[in-house]
């Protein structure tokens, strides 16, 4: 039997190699958040908003929006052939299996707002007010609350009839202050941190990132246990 | 722990909704038994293997194996348990080699690429082990569920239709791999259609219908008392 890290390391590494195998949904994930983005663009302007001021929240219900299609695909991998069945036939930890799967999620999550941050300052005219490892900062941070949530509902949903409807439904609300932190925080990011606003709402978004990891750590093991 | 009791089913019962689809079912399956589970559709041996492999839990009564409680130390359970199922549990976008690596990496022991075609080989799949698992066959798969089994050093051995899909060769591969097991000493439960076939294999046999154990006697006989039981019925 290998060590908790090791689990975490095998499935961290089994969900990348299958995520890379197949490639394609997770391109047409990339281009779903794309074309999200446009829409946005048109929209707004259309409407007459403020593309500039509007554009973090933008970039992040885009990045939300893909990642639910993500989050429906992580564990439809599991559940197509019963993967997940005879992965907890093994001698490892459902918290491992939900560490490895959360931190493939943060991976490709955050390699969606990179194919995303520059369609954003392409379509929304943006540009960098505060040095750029601010804006990484916050993009991690946000990345990081998305993806412990959407794991544990991923499995919770894995079976459901309406995997599709249900994932969002119960996904959305529990992100609600960490979107929000996150929103604010980008917005200064990119507009101007006059106030030294930046710092707090991090502050406050870490908090639910460690929050979400560790309550969905420890709830994934009766979660999958009941899939 | 007392590493020789084997397998001890108590009592085990298990409610779905309204209905019991197991009921007051005891087994003591000693280690390097081989027992055969035969039955109508629905009888309840498929709900009997997951509750045996702790992926349903009984209504009532406890399952056991060398004094380990799945209640107790869920992980140490499972440690000794390998269990083929109808669905092989594969990923579909991975070779076979890539299953196999990331199931001996998960037990701790890594195979080199060498030791796994070696093991693709001795299944029969040696010229699709570098293919995505989604263009295998179903017979191909049971191949492939097979040699995962392999890599788990289990005392206890559950086998759901494990003749299912395959071909000739098939059987008697699955046929080589019970005696090895067998041999080397663990429990082994297969649950079967081909009465003839498990009855060859295996050492008890038991018969299951509407969730109650209704015969049970050598597998030698299996085929006769399906055959009487039936006729009972009729």
């Amino acid at each position: 039997m290998i060590g908790f890290s090791g689990q975490v390391r095998e499935v961290f590494r089994r969900e990348l190699l299958v995520a890379w195998r197949g490639k394609a949904r997770i391109l047409g994930i990339g281009f779903f958040g794309i074309a999200v983005m446009l829409l946005f663009a048109v929209g707004g302007e259309a409407a007459g908003a403020r593309l500039t001021k509007s554009s973090a929240a933008y970039f992040i219900l885009a990045e939300l929006l893909a990642s639910t299609l993500l989050f429906a695909l992580i564990f439809r991998i599991e559940t197509e052939d019963e993967a997940l069945e005879m992965l907890m036939m093994l001698p490892i930890s459902p918290s491992a299996l939900f560490y490895g799967k959360a931190l493939a999620a943060t991976v490709l999550l955050g390699g969606l707002a990179c194919v995303l941050a520059p369609v954003g300052v392409v379509l929304f005219g943006v540009g960098l007010v505060e040095p750029a490892w601010m804006l990484i900062a916050v993009c991690g941070l946000i990345v990081f609350g998305l993806a412990a949530p959407g794991t544990l509902y991923s499995a919770l949903t894995a079976r459901a009839p309406a995997q599709e409807i249900v994932l969002p439904l119960l996904y959305f609300p529990l992100l609600l202050p960490a979107l929000l932190a996150g929103s604010r925080a980008l917005t200064l990011v990119l507009t101007g941190d006059v106030m030294t606003q930046v710092p707090s709402w991090c502050y406050l978004l870490a908090c639910f990132d460690i929050l979400y990891w560790v309550v969905c750590g420890l709830l994934f093991g009766r979660v999958v246990e009941g899939v | 722990m007392d590493t020789d009791l084997g397998l001890i089913l108590k009592d085990i019962a298990r409610l779905r909704g309204r209905r019991w689809v197991l009921s007051h079912i005891d087994l003591q399956i000693p280690p390097g038994e081989v027992w055969a589970i035969a039955g109508a559709n629905g009888a309840g041996k498929t709900t009997l293997l997951r509750v045996i492999a702790s992926l349903l839990p009984p209504s009532r009564g406890t399952v056991r194996f060398d004094d380990r409680d799945p209640e107790q130390d869920l992980e140490a359970y499972r440690a000794k348990i390998a269990f083929l199922s109808h669905r092989m549990g594969m990923y579909e976008e991975l070779s076979a080699l890539e299953n196999l690596d990331s199931v001996a990496r998960l037990l701790g022991a890594p195979r080199s690429e060498a030791e796994l075609s070696t093991l693709c080989e001795q299944v029969g799949i040696q010229g699709a082990a570098d293919i995505p698992v989604r263009k295998y066959s179903a017979g191909m798969r049971k191949r492939l569920a097979l040699a995962r089994l392999t890599l788990q050093k289990p005392r206890v051995v559950l086998l759901d239709e494990p003749y299912g899909q395959l071909d000739d060769a098939g059987f008697d591969l699955v046929d080589r791999m019970i005696r090895q097991w067998k041999d080397e000493g663990c429990a082994v439960v297969l649950a079967s259609h081909l009465l003839e076939r498990a009855g060859q294999v295996a050492d008890r046999g038991a018969i299951l219908a509407s969730g109650q154990i209704r015969w049970v006697g050598a597998a030698a006989d299996l085929s006769n008392a399906w055959a009487r039981l039936q006729a009972e019925v009729a």
